[in-house]
């Protein structure tokens, strides 16, 4: 049945509403080749009836149009969806894609994120009257200049803003700037200790 | 809203405090000039100064006048008394007592006691809320008027009830369209509610 | 908040279109017999009955002279509405009708003669499970498979009602939460897990 596979990569995407399933290019070229062999069928249609029998096409050539035009919404759906995942992603992973991430971007898709990082960081550096404002900051009211935290995963070293250098190692404690760690937990390499 | 951020808020209301310290000169903060500081003499700084300053021991906070075991179990009454919700000593008065009872518990007399009588007072005003939204659902007045609601009340029932109006407007339409005059000033409404 | 406007790149409307109805064609229809996997012409013959998606549905039925009737699918039809007036909070919407407000609204908006009922009957069904869905939104200890019976539409009212909930009932018993990471991250994490342990 025509569009089925369109409707496919759809439900595919809304079975997973927080992770981004891989791209299928190959669904995608199928649907494409769907969409091309219908507008053919219909040009054909057109070309070799004469304009007295055109009625008795007609559902047929409706028919072939509104899945032409259903395919297409259906793609650009796939699209639209993924991008906005996938503009989260900046947010949360930051500038750099884990790679088993990454692979699950066709080509395209890396290129508009780059693109969209790119923007961002000028956005950024343009605000704050010439010294720049890293929206990503403090995106809780802050409650304190440090925190404490503990250390997930052996992450190597990190630069202060004062130029100081940290190793960080995994279940080691640190006590550290918030505006050195919050990307870092919001990340996952870090966790903040609660106290009671 | 999360309530971190109302409690951000709240943070910018003033409080006396009696500095440890002097200070001679003012500061001039965006928000407004504070200081001078001069030990022992009573002062008006924000929230957030006075428990930054609490919490490296450079002050003792005046606690408010209405954190108080009576005062608290008369407005309880009240409260239970109202079939409407009455007013709230102070705006913010869950996430004002939140934050002293954190950092200044040791200058709260009968702390437990205030806690509970708070606490009685939100779940009052709470179930009053819930059971007033249940009716407003389910009449067909697109009004309610709901008056002394503290920010944090009211955001304990975002985001679902401008949701709900939101998908009930929906269903009630026969368009998703920008064009209708109505529709879209109920949408404004509801989508101010949700900020 | 993406729960009620449908627009052209939303996923729920477009499942939900795709959602079937009984159809009994009148009248005969030249070249859409591929639409009848019993056809043996190329064309769909008169009394041919068929489960078709609503978005081809749709198309047959702006054809001047309409070759189709269509029945309620059976979450629309009379029986069900008047189960729903008696005691809406019982329907199992996950078994019924996945996309049943969405698919309902479809319905609704395409003057269908039953589309005036079915609007007031979306906007009273709603409203009487609202508070079911209020309720255990609140009630943060139950498992999440509280939102078992509930539709996509709902689902997603309870899920961020909860969340923020939960929030509320942190902050008040710890105060203002710690940092956390990014919800996505987490959900990756987890899927590695579940792949290793594979």
């Amino acid at each position: 049945m025509f569009t089925e596979k369109a409707v496919d990569l759809l439900k595919e995407l809304d079975r997973c509403p927080d992770t981004l399933p891989p791209y299928h290019e190959k669904m995608v070229r199928a649907v494409l080749d769907e969409m091309n062999i219908l507008f053919e069928k219909n040009v054909e249609v057109l070309n070799s009836s004469v304009s007295d029998n055109l009625g008795e096409f007609m559902p047929v050539l409706k028919f072939r149009h509104a899945a032409l035009e259903r395919n297409k919404r259906c793609l650009m759906a796939y699209f639209w969806n993924r991008l906005l995942k996938i503009r989260q992603m900046r947010w949360e992973f930051g500038r750099i894609l884990p790679p088993d991430v990454k692979s699950n971007l066709s080509e395209a898709e890396v290129n508009w994120f780059n693109n969209y990082s790119k923007i961002l960081a000028n956005y950024m550096k343009s605000i704050g009257q010439g010294c720049g404002l890293n929206l990503l900051q403090n995106m809780d009211p802050p409650k304190s200049l440090y925190l404490e935290v503990r250390c997930l995963a052996d992450h190597g070293e990190i630069k202060m803003e004062n130029g100081e250098v940290i190793c960080l190692q995994k279940n080691h404690l640190y006590l550290l700037p918030r505006s050195a760690c919050e990307m870092l937990i919001r990340q996952g390499i870090l966790e903040q200790v609660v106290s009671f | 809203m999360d309530p971190a951020e109302i409690e951000f808020l709240a943070e910018k209301q003033l409080i006396s405090i009696i500095p440890k310290f002097n200070l001679n000169h003012t500061i001039h903060l965006i928000s407004g000039d504070i200081g001078p500081f001069r030990s022992g003499i009573p002062v008006r700084v924000p929230i957030w100064l006075a428990i930054n300053l609490k919490q490296r021991q450079k002050c003792n906070i005046v606690v408010p006048e209405w954190m108080n075991v009576e005062t608290l179990e008369e407005r309880k009454e009240n409260e239970k008394q109202s079939e409407f919700f009455t007013k709230m000593p102070n705006e913010h008065y869950m996430e004002v007592s939140r934050m002293l009872f954190e950092t200044a518990g040791d200058e709260i007399q009968k702390i437990d006691e205030i806690r509970t009588v708070l606490k009685d007072i939100w779940d009052l005003r709470m179930s009053k809320l819930k059971a007033s939204i249940n009716k407003f659902i389910k009449s067909d007045t697109g009004i309610a008027q709901l008056d002394h609601l503290t920010q944090l009340e009211i955001n304990s029932v975002r985001p679902l009830l401008p949701d709900s109006l939101n998908i009930i407007s929906s269903l009630e339409k026969d368009q998703d369209s920008d064009g209708e005059d109505n529709s879209q000033s109920q949408n404004r409404a509801s989508s101010s509610f949700a900020q | 908040m993406k729960l009620c406007r449908s627009h052209y790149f939303d996923l729920e409307d477009i499942l939900a279109s795709h959602e079937t109805m009984p159809a009994t064609f009148t009248e005969e229809v030249k070249g859409l017999g591929f639409l009848d996997p019993g056809a043996v012409t190329d064309n769909i013959t008169p009394k041919t009955k068929l489960e078709l998606p609503f978005w081809i549905l749709q198309v047959l039925l702006q054809l001047p002279n309409k070759p189709v009737t269509v029945e309620l699918p059976k979450a629309f039809n009379a029986t069900h509405r008047d189960i729903f007036s008696a005691d809406a909070c019982i329907v199992d919407f996950n078994k019924l009708c996945k996309f049943f407000y969405t698919f309902g609204k479809i319905l609704a908006r395409a003057k269908l003669k039953e589309s005036p009922e079915i609007k007031k009957m979306l906007v009273e069904t709603f409203k009487q499970r609202f508070r079911y869905v209020f309720d255990l939104s609140q009630n943060v200890e139950t498992e999440k498979l509280a939102s078992d019976k509930m539709d996509r539409m709902e689902r997603e009212l309870y899920n961020e009602s909860r969340t923020a909930q939960v929030r509320l009932n942190q902050w008040m018993s710890v105060g203002i939460g710690t940092i956390q990471a990014a919800s996505m991250i987490v959900n990756h994490r987890k899927r590695k897990l579940t792949v290793f342990e594979l």
